[in-house]
């Protein structure tokens, strides 16, 4: 590999322990060993990754995983936020949500999401979705 | 006696102040036939346009408790399917995982136990699939178009027995018919697959037949299973209900409540017809009207001119 790029480091904003160790296993699956991170609702990761895009001055690409319906802040609201602030402008969100809601899955592409993860089948659904993305998936390192 | 000089002129005011009432009352009859029930009727004087105004406002305001109650029933299908079934997904996963990592722990009983739980996990979630499309019913009513009967048979016999265990047979309206086809499409589906499901036997008989006199359309889907004992035949339609162990046949019990409430919708009704202390078997009829404009099979209805 010629082009020297940082890691990725994924977040995974989800309110439902159950749903986040299914996330971690999907990635174990894969065997994903980056640094990643959990948050429970949409607040708590927009003032996560402002932190963290303050303290370094660069963000470094961030892989987010969200759960569409959290407390205090959901997926969406997050994803109005996120589009708006410049600093956050490389973050790359993937949705992760189960198969049968087309309108909401709808409402994020309008914000510019990635790709989906499906809840039925998260490490196939996360695979593929990861798969789409050239640039990443160099920077996703898998270890020999 | 003569009347007033001025009487012709008292006249046609009154007439001109009546027919400007009616007006409005049509105006508002047809604001709100369209929907729109934020329109204000005005009741004037105490005479049978005034009941009339007053009867139309008491219909715009049971409209508007139906719209809101209605709506209220959309936000608990749509609360039912995902915060019902976000934490059903949960309980699917640990069990998984619990078979992934633990299962050379894990005794033959503590694993049996494991895919009795996801057994059951899998039926709420049908469950759950079924009432969502029983709340969602009649919410979008497409209009109508070609329905070819005899391919919808066949299609959905393959689908439900594509082992072809039960011979499944059509007779009758050949060719495409003009209806909404939801309805008629979903009905046949939930009726043949009933049949499978509550045979006795290893293979079996299901005949389809279709015929249409004057401006109703009747489908007929027998079978030649054990049928329905008189006492039961009231509860078949009804919600969650079915006649043997959820253990032994795998239903929502929402099928035949399904099937009535979309032939309900379309202004038609379905009946049950077993008597099996006579003989074997069930039918089910379902009558539906067809609008007589939309006769559209095999060409206009005209008499040849030979």
């Amino acid at each position: 590999m010629t082009a020297k790029t940082r890691p990725a480091k994924f977040l995974i904003v989800d309110d439902d322990r159950v749903s986040v160790m299914a996330m971690q296993r999907a990635m174990r699956k894969l065997r994903i060993v980056n640094e990643t991170h959990v948050c429970t609702d949409g607040r708590h990761a927009l003032d996560f990754l402002m932190a963290e895009a303050q303290k370094t001055g660069d963000l470094p690409p961030f892989i987010v995983t969200l759960d569409l319906n959290m407390p205090r802040m959901g997926g969406i609201e997050f994803l109005d936020h996120v589009r708006a602030e410049p600093l956050l402008s490389r973050v790359v969100v993937f949705v992760f949500t189960t198969s049968d809601t087309p309108e909401d899955v709808r409402g994020a592409f309008n914000h510019n999401v990635a790709g989906y993860i499906v809840k039925e089948n998260p490490s196939e659904t996360f695979s593929a979705a990861l798969d789409m993305l050239d640039a990443y998936a160099r920077i996703v390192e898998l270890p020999a | 006696m003569e009347p007033p000089a001025n009487w012709g002129r008292f006249n046609f005011i009154v007439e001109r102040q009546f027919n400007r009432r009616i007006k409005d009352l049509a105006i508002s009859v047809a604001a709100i036939a369209k929907g729109e029930l934020n329109h204000r009727v005005t009741i004037a004087g105490a005479d049978e346009i005034a009941h009339v105004a007053k009867g139309l406002v008491i219909f715009k305001e049971n409209a508007q408790e139906l719209r809101r109650s209605n709506g209220e029933l959309e936000k608990f299908a749509y609360v039912a399917a995902h915060d019902l079934r976000s934490p059903l997904r949960a309980i699917q996963d640990l069990s998984t995982w619990t078979l992934e990592d633990e299962d050379s722990t894990l005794s033959p009983e503590g694993h049996e136990f494991q895919l009795l739980l996801q057994e059951r996990v899998g039926r709420l979630n049908r469950l759950l699939n079924d009432l969502l499309i029983y709340a969602r019913l009649g919410k979008m009513r497409p209009g109508a178009q070609e329905v070819d009967l005899a391919g919808i048979v066949r299609e959905h016999a393959q689908q439900i027995d594509p082992e072809g265990r039960f011979h499944t047979s059509y007779v009758g309206v050949s060719g495409s018919i003009w209806a909404r086809v939801t309805p008629i499409e979903q009905s046949i589906a939930n009726l043949i697959s009933n049949a499978v499901k509550h045979h006795d036997r290893e293979t079996g008989q299901i005949s389809v037949t279709a015929r249409r006199t004057d401006n109703i359309l009747t489908i007929d889907v027998a079978d030649d299973g054990p049928g329905v004992p008189k006492e039961y035949q009231d509860r078949v339609f009804g919600l969650f209900q079915t006649l043997r162990p959820r253990d032994e046949v795998e239903g929502s019990g929402l099928g035949l409540a399904i099937v009535k409430k979309l032939i309900e919708t379309e202004l038609g009704t379905v009946i049950l017809i077993s008597d099996p202390q006579q003989r074997r078997g069930t039918v089910f009829r379902i009558t539906l009207p067809m609008a007589p404009n939309m006769q559209n099979d095999n060409g206009p209805n005209l008499p040849s001119a030979a």
